[in-house]
C-alpha cells in the first residue's frame, strides 16, 4: 500500500487527485505525506479489530446482477429474503429500486 | 525484486494444475475484458481478422474460448522451451537506484540462467500482401446497444519512415476534443463516439477509424459523413494549426508518460520490442516533430486508400464469428518442438529458499509543501514533485452529487463536465483547439461531496492554458446546442452502463447504501434525471457552487512553488462575487439503511456481478488507516485473500476487488466480483463465509507483513 501510494503520488495529476481530496474531506495537504507512517502504526490486532466490526456478512447488503435463472434458487437457499427486480423495473433513483407500479405513463 | 523476476522467468512452475487454474482464470479474463463489453469483440476480433490475411497478428493475443479449451500442458512447456530465455528476455530498470549497485545484482540474479531448452528463431520473415480490392465486413455481436461503422486498412511496421506520419494523422483525426472525426461526426451528433487508432508492430501494423452511431437509423448518415472526412484528408492539405496540434498533443502525451518511472520503463521497452531499438522513443518523438503536411497528405493518400479497405459494421445480432471472418483460410503457423525438460515441482514448504529480505529503505526527500493565499483569500496548496516539465493544477469547489436534487440528478457533473463547451466569445470547438494546441488537458468532474477541475500542460505553455482555465470556470455559458448534445451522450452511455452487470451493480449499490439520503443520489444521472435538466440549470450551479469564497488550488509538477502560486493569482485572484456560495448538506449519507439481498435480472447478461456492501466510517475517523489494511489483506490486488481464493484457487472469476469508496462522511465499503453466469453462488457463499471466518478470528503476523504495515 505503502508503494501503491507513493507510485500514485509520482505524477503530478495523481499528486493533486490525492491532495485534492484530503482537503476536500477537510483534511491538510501533509496527510498525503503521513500516509506511510500512519499505516506502519497500524498493527494486526488493530486491522483485525476493524474487519470485526465492519466486515460482518449478515450486516452486508449483497446485489447481484446477471442471468436470474441461473442462480436464483441457490441464492434463496442460503438468503432467504431476496428482492428480485427486473431490468425494466428498476429505478436507481428510489431506495425501493422499483419503478412505481399503477401510475401512467410519464407521470 | 530481480530476485522473484529470476524466479518466475527460469523457474517457473507448471503442472496440470497451475496449467488448469490459469485456464480458467484466462477464460474469465476473455469474458470480462472481450465478451462482456458491448465492443470488446469488434476490438479484438473484428479489427484485426479484417486487417491481417497472413500474418500471425490476425489471431487475437488472448485467443478463443475454443482455442483455450484445446490447449494442452504440453503446448505450454514447449512454448516455455521455445522462447524464455536470456537471448529473448530484456530487463528494463527506471528510477532511483546506483547502476553499479543494479550491474551487481543482475549479475548474481540472472547470470546463471541457462539458454533456451528448444531455441526458434523469433524472425517473422512473412509480411502482409496489399489488397486487391476493398472488402465489407456485417459483422453481429451480441449486446450491442449502438451500431459501429468503420473501416481497417494495412498499415506498415512500426520502424517504417512513415510511421511517424501515421501516428500524427492518427491524432488529426481523432485525438482530443477538437478532431477531423470529432468535429464532423460527434459534434453533430450523428454518434457518441468516434476513434481512429494506428496500431504498429514490428512485422506489420493496421489503421482502423470508427464511429459508435447514435441509433440504427443514422448508420447512412454517419457512413457518408465518415468517408468524406477519410477522402477530404487523402485530397487536401491539413491546416498548419492542426499539424501544430497534433504535434503537441503527442508530445505532451509523452511527457505525461514519462512523469513516473513506471512509463519511463514502458515506453523505454515497447519501443525496443517493437523496433530492436533502445533509442526509437526518443528518434520516434523527433521524427513526429518533423513531420510536414505534405507528408499526411502523401500518407494518407496512399494507405487509407479506398481500394485497400475493408469497411466494417458491427450491429447487434447473433455471437457469430462466421459473420466476420477473412476470406482468406487463416493459415497454419508455426508448430513448436515438442517440450523435452521434466516438470518442476514446488518444493515441500520446508525446502524452500527464502527470498531475499527487503534492503534497507533509501531516504527519499519529501518534497516541500507551501501554502499560500491568494489576495482574495483563495487557498493553494504548490509541491515541485518533479523535474519533467510538466505540471498540472486542479481547482476543487463544492457542489457535487450530494448537492443535486433527486429529480435532477446528474447537475453537479454536467456543469462540470460540460463547462468547457462555451464561454463569451469563444465555441466548444474553439476552447478544445486552444488547449490541445498548448498541449494541454482540461477536465472536471463531479463526484458525492463536490467538483474538481484539473488542468494539466507542459509548464512552458501553463500561463496561456491556465488563463482559459480561469475564463471557463469562471463565467461557462453552457450553449444550448453543446448542451442538448452532450445530454443526449450522457443518456446514450448511461444506456450502455446500464447493460454492463458491473457497472450497473455500482448504481444499485449507492441507492441501496444510501436511500433517500443525498449520497443516494446517483453522480451521473439517471436516464430520466438527465431528460429533467436545463441548461439554466447548469448556469445557475456554476454561479452557485463555482465560487470563489470556497475555492482551493493545488499545483504539482515540474514547477517552482512561486511560479505556480504566481499562475493562480493571475487565474482567481481578482475574482470575486456578491451573491453568497451554494448551500451543502451537513449530513449526507443518512441513516443506516436496511440490510437487503437485491438481484436485478438481466436474462442475456454474460457474466454476473456480485456487490456485497456495508456502510464503514469516514475519512477523518479512527478506523480509517486499520480498516485500510484490512482492506488490503483481504482485497488487495493479487495477494489479496479474495484474490487468492477466487481467482487463484479456483478460477471463478478474473477480477476481485475490495474498495473503499469515500463519500466524506460516510464510505461505503465494497467487494466487487464479476464471476461468470454459472457460479456466482459457489463464489458468493465463499466470499462471505471468507470474509466471516476472518472477522471473528484473527489477523496472523504474516498477512501484516505482506501487506507491508509490520
Amino acid at each position: 500500500m505503502t508503494g501503491r501510494n507513493a507510485r500514485a503520488l509520482e505524477t503530478s495529476g495523481g499528486f493533486n487527485n490525492i491532495v485534492a481530496s484530503l482537503l476536500q474531506q477537510g483534511l491538510g495537504p501533509d496527510e498525503a505525506m503521513r500516509f506511510a507512517d500512519a499505516l506502519a502504526r497500524v498493527d494486526s490486532d488493530a486491522a483485525s479489530k476493524a474487519a470485526q466490526q465492519y466486515v460482518d456478512p449478515d450486516k452486508a447488503t449483497l446485489i447481484v446482477v446477471g442471468d436470474a435463472k441461473q442462480f436464483l434458487d441457490e441464492l434463496r437457499a442460503i438468503r432467504g429474503d431476496i428482492e428480485v427486480i427486473a431490468e425494466d423495473q428498476l429505478d436507481l433513483s428510489s431506495a425501493s429500486l422499483r419503478k412505481p407500479t399503477g401510475q401512467g405513463a410519464g407521470e | 525484486m530481480l530476485w522473484t523476476h529470476r524466479e518466475r522467468m527460469a523457474k517457473v512452475v507448471v503442472d496440470e494444475e497451475v496449467f488448469e487454474t490459469e485456464r480458467g482464470v484466462v477464460k474469465e479474463e476473455l469474458r470480462q475484458r472481450v465478451l462482456a463489453p458491448p465492443y470488446g469483440r469488434l476490438q479484438r476480433f473484428v479489427l484485426p481478422e479484417a486487417a491481417y490475411d497472413v500474418m500471425p497478428h490476425r489471431r487475437p493475443g488472448i485467443g478463443s474460448i475454443d482455442d483455450l479449451d484445446s490447449a494442452t500442458l504440453d503446448d505450454a512447456r514447449a512454448f516455455y522451451e521455445a522462447y524464455y530465455g536470456p537471448d529473448t528476455a530484456t530487463l528494463i530498470v527506471a528510477g532511483n537506484f546506483e547502476l553499479s549497485q543494479l550491474r551487481r545484482l543482475v549479475d548474481d540474479y540472472f547470470a546463471d540462467i541457462p539458454s533456451r531448452q528448444n531455441p526458434v528463431d523469433l524472425a517473422i520473415a512473412m509480411r502482409e500482401p496489399e489488397l486487391t480490392g476493398p472488402r465489407t465486413v456485417n459483422a453481429t455481436g451480441p449486446n450491442v446497444p449502438l451500431p459501429v461503422v468503420g473501416a481497417v486498412w494495412k498499415a506498415p511496421p512500426t520502424t517504417h519512415p512513415d510511421g511517424a506520419v501515421l501516428e500524427v494523422l492518427e491524432a488529426i483525426l481523432s485525438r482530443g476534443d477538437n478532431s477531423r472525426l470529432g468535429n464532423a461526426l460527434v459534434r453533430t451528433g450523428q454518434v457518441v463516439e468516434a476513434s481512429a487508432s494506428t496500431y504498429l508492430f514490428r512485422e506489420a501494423g493496421l489503421v482502423s477509424a470508427y464511429v459508435i452511431v447514435s441509433g440504427t437509423d443514422s448508420m447512412e448518415l454517419a457512413s457518408s459523413t465518415f468517408d468524406a472526412e477519410i477522402e477530404r484528408i487523402r485530397s487536401e492539405a491539413v491546416s498548419a494549426a492542426e499539424l501544430a496540434e497534433a504535434k503537441n498533443e503527442i508530445v505532451a502525451s509523452a511527457l505525461r508518460r514519462r512523469e513516473t518511472a513506471r512509463g519511463r520503463a514502458f515506453e523505454l521497452g515497447e519501443a525496443l520490442v517493437s523496433s530492436g531499438d533502445p533509442e526509437f522513443a526518443d528518434k520516434r518523438l523527433a521524427e513526429i516533430i518533423q513531420v510536414t503536411a505534405d507528408d499526411i497528405l502523401r500518407v494518407a493518400a496512399k494507405y487509407l486508400d479506398p481500394q485497400k479497405r475493408v469497411s466494417i459494421t458491427y450491429t447487434d445480432g447473433a455471437d457469430d464469428p462466421a459473420s466476420y471472418a477473412n476470406p482468406t483460410p487463416m493459415p497454419e503457423f508455426r508448430t513448436l518442438p515438442a517440450a523435452t525438460g521434466e516438470i518442476r515441482q514446488v518444493l515441500a514448504e520446508d525446502k524452500r529458499i527464502a527470498p531475499p529480505g527487503p534492503g534497507a529503505s533509501p531516504d527519499v526527500a519529501t518534497p516541500e509543501i507551501v501554502e499560500s493565499t491568494l489576495s482574495n483569500g483563495i487557498k493553494v496548496v504548490a509541491v515541485q514533485t518533479g523535474e519533467v516539465p510538466i505540471a498540472t493544477l486542479t481547482m476543487i469547489v463544492p457542489g457535487g452529487s450530494k448537492t443535486d436534487s433527486r429529480q435532477k440528478a446528474g447537475v453537479a457533473n454536467l456543469a462540470a463536465d460540460l463547462a468547457d463547451k462555451g464561454v463569451e466569445g469563444m465555441s466548444a470547438t474553439q476552447i478544445a483547439a486552444r488547449f490541445e494546441s498548448l498541449g494541454a488537458s482540461f477536465g472536471g468532474g463531479a463526484g458525492s461531496d463536490g467538483t474538481f477541475f484539473s488542468l494539466t500542460a507542459p509548464v512552458a505553455n501553463l500561463g496561456a492554458a491556465s488563463a482559459l482555465a480561469a475564463e471557463i470556470i469562471r463565467g461557462a455559458t453552457y450553449p444550448e446546442q453543446e448542451f442538448e448534445r452532450e445530454r443526449n451522450r450522457a443518456a446514450a452511455n448511461l444506456q450502455v452502463a446500464a447493460k454492463n452487470p458491473g457497472s450497473l451493480s455500482r448504481f444499485v449499490a449507492r441507492a441501496a447504501m444510501y436511500g433517500d439520503a443525498p449520497y443516494g443520489s446517483q453522480p451521473g444521472g439517471t436516464i430520466d434525471s438527465l431528460g429533467a435538466i436545463t441548461r439554466e440549470d447548469l448556469l445557475a450551479h456554476r454561479q452557485s457552487y463555482f465560487h470563489p469564497d470556497a475555492m482551493q488550488i493545488v499545483v504539482s509538477g515540474g514547477i517552482a512553488p512561486d511560479a505556480a502560486i504566481e499562475a493562480a493569482q493571475a487565474m482567481f485572484g481578482d475574482w470575486s462575487v456578491a451573491t453568497p456560495a451554494g448551500s451543502v448538506p451537513n449530513e449526507a449519507a443518512g441513516k443506516t439503511q436496511p440490510v437487503r439481498t437485491i438481484v436485478v435480472d438481466m436474462p442475456d447478461a454474460g457474466q454476473a456481478a456480485v456487490i456485497a456492501a456495508v456502510r464503514a466510517p469516514s475519512r477523518k475517523g479512527d478506523d480509517f488507516y486499520a480498516l485500510e489494511l484490512a482492506n488490503s489483506v483481504l482485497g488487495g490486488g493479487s495477494s489479496g485473500r479474495l484474490f487468492e481464493e477466487i481467482r487463484t484457487k479456483r478460477s471463478l472469476s478474473y477480477g476481485s476487488a475490495l474498495g473503499l469508496q469515500i463519500e466524506q462522511m460516510t464510505p461505503f465499503f465494497r467487494p466487487a466480483h464479476k464471476p461468470r453466469m454459472k457460479l456466482p453462488m459457489k463464489l458468493r457463499r465463499y466470499s462471505l463465509m471468507n470474509s466471516r471466518g476472518w472477522a471473528q478470528s484473527h489477523c496472523p503476523k504474516t498477512c501484516c507483513k505482506s501487506a507491508g504495515c509490520i
